[in-house]
């Protein structure tokens, strides 16, 4: 029962993928691990398609990162349901009123906890259309600067002018693609009921 | 004075501008980073990994106003 390369390779993937959710969930991160870390993988080959000749990112598409958000949006509505109840999750909304003082401020923060929650998923979309947009159309302006360069000799093809950008394009499409998983478990982990208050 | 030659003043102004707050941002972001893993090199890669996730959060917020500019920008002549 000694793992091949690949079988290696992949528990690689997943014990790393475990330990990050890990050190945000605690001892709960097994249940979430697959969702977090498909997030990421999922994310993270969807950015780097667009730089293999001949591919085009799906994240460019604010459809694609919507959708995502979305479901990140509503898994974690439906993981405060299912953990705190329905009166745990009003309550979580409410700001967990326990004074009188409290009970009073309660019309005011129900609004802006709900807006605060509908952000979330707003950012989370447009964070990630914007960067992976923003890289495709550097790559692109790059790409016109260096034909731009040799028209003067009516040659088809331009300077390599982009390459740099391809290396900057790889490390911020792996940076946005971690940073949506990590925000995805941290909006799950606001969820679920925390112990301590002092 | 039309929409259009206002729009093509506004728009790469507002990028401009987002692009210095947020050089503030991460300028400010970054340097802490720095000073902290100064300070104590044995925690340098848990306070990388904050810097990055940080730098994520305020780079965002510039994104927000090159999205506007994709939006408007169909509109300029």
């Amino acid at each position: 029962m000694i793992p091949d390369k690949g079988q290696n390779f992949l528990e690689i993937l997943v014990e790393w993928m475990y330990n990050f959710v890990y050190s945000i969930f605690g001892d709960d991160a097994k249940r979430y691990t697959p969702f977090v870390g498909t997030l990421f993988f999922y994310i993270l080959m969807n950015n780097l398609w667009g730089l293999i000749p001949g591919g085009h990112s799906p994240s460019t598409s604010i459809n694609t990162t919507a959708a995502l958000a979305i479901l990140v949006f509503l898994y974690a509505q439906y993981t405060g349901i299912r953990r705190l109840g329905i009166v745990g999750y009003l309550d979580h909304y409410a700001g967990e009123p326990r004074s009188i003082l409290t009970w009073c401020l309660v019309p005011l923060l129900f609004p802006i906890h709900i807006i605060g929650e509908l952000a979330k998923p707003f950012s989370l979309a447009v964070r990630l259309f914007g960067n992976v947009t923003g890289e495709d159309v550097l790559v692109a302006a790059f790409v016109s600067l260096g034909l731009v360069t040799l028209s003067f000799i009516h040659s088809p093809v331009g300077l390599p002018l982009n390459v740099p950008f391809i290396f900057l394009s790889m490390l911020l499409s792996t940076v946005q693609a971690l940073i949506f998983a990590v925000l995805a478990a941290v909006y799950l982990f606001l969820m679920l009921p925390h112990e301590e208050h002092n | 004075m039309n929409y259009q030659s206002m729009l093509a003043w506004a728009l790469p102004m507002a990028v401009g501008l987002a692009a210095v707050g947020s050089g503030f941002g991460l300028g400010r972001a970054v340097g802490s980073a720095m000073e902290a893993m100064g300070r104590q090199p044995e925690a340098a890669s848990k306070i990388q990994t904050g810097m990055v996730i940080g730098a994520a959060f305020i780079e965002a917020l510039t994104l927000y106003a090159l999205l506007v500019f994709f939006i408007l920008s169909g509109k300029i002549g």
